[in-house]
């Protein structure tokens, strides 16, 4: 006879960053159904930002909706308001917004490895990443003043310039990091214990990417080539030197490895970046109070990021829509729970790098 | 039963949870644990078990539905413990503040010994909180 | 496999990436965004840095004199420093300085 056990993980959990509350359904060691609770975290930040912040401060708001993509939130939210007030920033500060973007991707991208290599019973990996992630975020602090919460992006431009001492420390630890992560490729293919325990596990197909609405590096993983940096030319990715990166099976041991070339191809754009600055405006004057609405698109590190934002010539916004990566992603995540192994549940949740306070705003 | 309380002081364990904060404080308190800043060489292991817990870290503005687990948690962890408030928005709220779902930091429910300001509040930050934990809890 | 005995002989050698802090003092960059601070001397009380704070951090209180007194909580700041840019008289009457707030 078999016998179906209930095994929740959640909502406190050492392996879980946030509160989510997952329900497995499990038969012997095989996962058979899961339930999912997701809306612990909920705040009410859409409705506060129509009622409580004027449109100038909804920017630092919803810079708080998250804190592993805040530069994305409100990078956003910056890109929708100057389409309704009809500002055109120069090319600098389409860069620098870009490099902040890129690094926020860096960081981002080089916290799930981490957390991927703990989950699996790494943790030496772990302490490696995150003492090389310790060399982006130095870069972050130095140019923005401040570790996560960059509150970098305002509208009509940035809010800092780039010294030359910044540029020089980024260049310096922009080498080193490409060298650490070409070490880490070569340990993400080989090593036992983070690369072929994982082939196959966890596998999301090429139709089911499609089907499920699979986002950012699960569904490049998986060979689908969505990406909102190669579709939108709202700010200038082709100049800067973005490629494409796919994966084929859509295993974790894929979705890694995306992650990481993703990484050094972030770290090429950087440098492009750096290396072809100019000297400029960092800010465009504006006048008026924003009417009408307007659709944003951008490529956050855990897939498309959406904004719809509607505004009637007051200080205070009338609409503030925000869908998340995260989001769109869970019916893929329960679909490749069903039929995989218990044991590797924390892993395969780590690499979907799920982001709950996204969710749930 | 001897020194216990000797041996407390020199390796306090941390339980971590998140009330509805941003994660921008929930990954500066994992970058404390990684080598650049190292807490374990003070002797703090991350647990997550309440049962084993001596400082209790929490994060967030406390929405409505962690509630409950807080106080739960909270009730769990043996005495002596102490409460460290991390970031801005758990102790005051934030700019979370009278957003229609959350309760304004988490004194309005636990007694809170220690508030740690700063959003995100750096590694250097929480060190500075979890030694004064140690101080607090030396104590108690 | 002889590649990673390599390297831990050479980690054992290595310089420690540990920072001893409390004993040991960290080096901040250039530009930390730290407290927020005021001087009254400078202030013209145009009430700006009050309006534009997304979590009211700066309140200006009323007292029996003609200008207002000026609170600070650093426990409800977010450090953004949108106070100081809006500020008519920035790094005189109100700056953002590179001090770490006070643990209480
Ligand atoms: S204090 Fe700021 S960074 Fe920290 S959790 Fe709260 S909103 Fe996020
Ligand atoms: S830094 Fe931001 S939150 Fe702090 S007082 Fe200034 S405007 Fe308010
Ligand atoms: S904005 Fe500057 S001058 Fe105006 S009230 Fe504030 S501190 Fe004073």
């Amino acid at each position: 006879m078999k016998k179906t056990i209930t095994i929740p993980l959640g909502s406190q959990h050492i392996s879980l960053l946030e509160p989510v509350r997952f329900n497995f359904s499990c038969e012997n060691e095989k996962i058979t159904d899961v339930d999912y609770n997701v809306g612990f975290v909920h705040r009410g930040i859409e409705k506060a930002c129509t009622e409580k912040f004027e449109y100038k401060q909804v920017g630092y708001v919803v810079a708080r909706v998250c804190g592993l993509c805040a530069i994305t939130h409100t990078m956003a939210y910056t890109l929708g308001i100057e389409h309704i007030l009809n500002i055109k920033t120069n090319k600098k500060i389409d860069y620098l917004r870009i490099l902040m973007l890129e690094l926020d991707r860096i960081h981002s991208h080089l916290l799930c490895l981490a957390h991927t290599a703990e989950n699996s019973g790494f943790e030496g990996m772990f302490m490696k990443i995150m003492g090389d992630r310790e060399l982006v975020m130095d870069i972050q602090e130095a140019i923005s003043g401040n570790r996560v919460q960059f509150d970098f992006v305002c509208i009509g431009g940035v809010n800092r310039d780039i010294s030359t001492e910044c540029e020089k420390l980024a260049f310096t630890n922009l080498a080193l990091l490409d060298k650490k992560v070409d070490d880490l490729i070569g340990k993400f293919t080989s090593n036992w214990s983070t690369a072929l325990k994982y082939k196959n596990i966890g596998a999301l197909s090429y139709d089911d990417a499609f089907n499920f609405n699979a986002l950012g590096p699960l569904a490049r993983a998986a060979g689908a080539a969505i990406d909102v940096r190669a579709e939108s030319s709202i700010l200038p990715y082709k100049e800067v030197g973005y490629k494409m990166i796919l994966g084929q099976n859509g295993d974790i041991y894929d979705r890694n490895l995306v992650r990481l070339k993703e990484i050094k191809n972030s770290i090429l754009m950087c440098q492009n970046i750096l290396s072809g600055l100019t000297e400029g405006e960092i800010l465009v004057k504006f006048k008026g109070k924003p009417n009408g609405e307007s659709f944003t698109r951008l490529e956050a590190p855990r897939g498309e990021i959406f904004y719809y934002l509607n505004a009637n010539g007051t200080n205070m916004l009338q609409r503030v829509r925000i869908k998340t990566p995260t989001f769109s992603q869970i019916p893929g995540m329960v679909e490749i729970f069903k039929g995989s192994d218990y044991a590797d549940a924390p892993a395969i949740l780590a690499s979907f790098d799920p982001c709950m306070s996204c969710t749930a705003k | 039963m001897l020194h216990i309380k000797r041996f407390l002081k020199k390796s306090p364990w941390v339980l971590h949870y998140n009330t509805g904060s941003c994660n921008g404080c929930d990954i500066e308190i994992l970058a404390c644990l990684s080598p650049r800043y190292d807490l374990e060489r003070l002797g703090v292991l991350n647990t997550g078990n309440p049962k084993q817990a001596d400082i209790f870290l929490v994060t967030g503005p406390l929405t409505h539905r962690c509630h409950d687990r807080l106080l739960q948690l909270y009730s769990q962890i043996p005495d002596p413990k102490v409460v460290v408030a991390v970031g801005s928005c758990t102790c005051t709220g934030g700019v979370f503040k009278d957003m229609y779902n959350v309760n304004n930091g988490i004194d309005s429910l636990i007694p809170v010994d220690v508030y740690v300001p700063g959003c995100a509040s750096s590694p250097e930050l929480i060190m500075d909180g979890i030694v004064k934990a140690l101080e607090i809890l030396e104590g108690k | 496999m002889i590649k990673s005995i390599i390297e831990s002989f050479s980690n054992l050698f290595a310089k420690s990436e540990t920072i001893n802090y409390p004993y040991e003092q960290i080096a901040k960059f250039k530009n930390y965004r730290g407290l927020i601070e005021y001087s009254a001397d400078e202030c013209i009380f145009c009430y700006k840095c009050e309006k534009v704070c997304p979590p009211d951090a700066i309140v200006f209180k009323p007292t029996k004199e003609k200008n207002r007194l000026y609170e600070y909580n650093p426990n409800l700041c977010i450090y953004c420093g949108e106070c100081v840019r809006n500020c008519p008289k920035e790094d005189l009457a109100l700056w953002q300085s590179e001090k770490k707030p006070k643990i209480i």
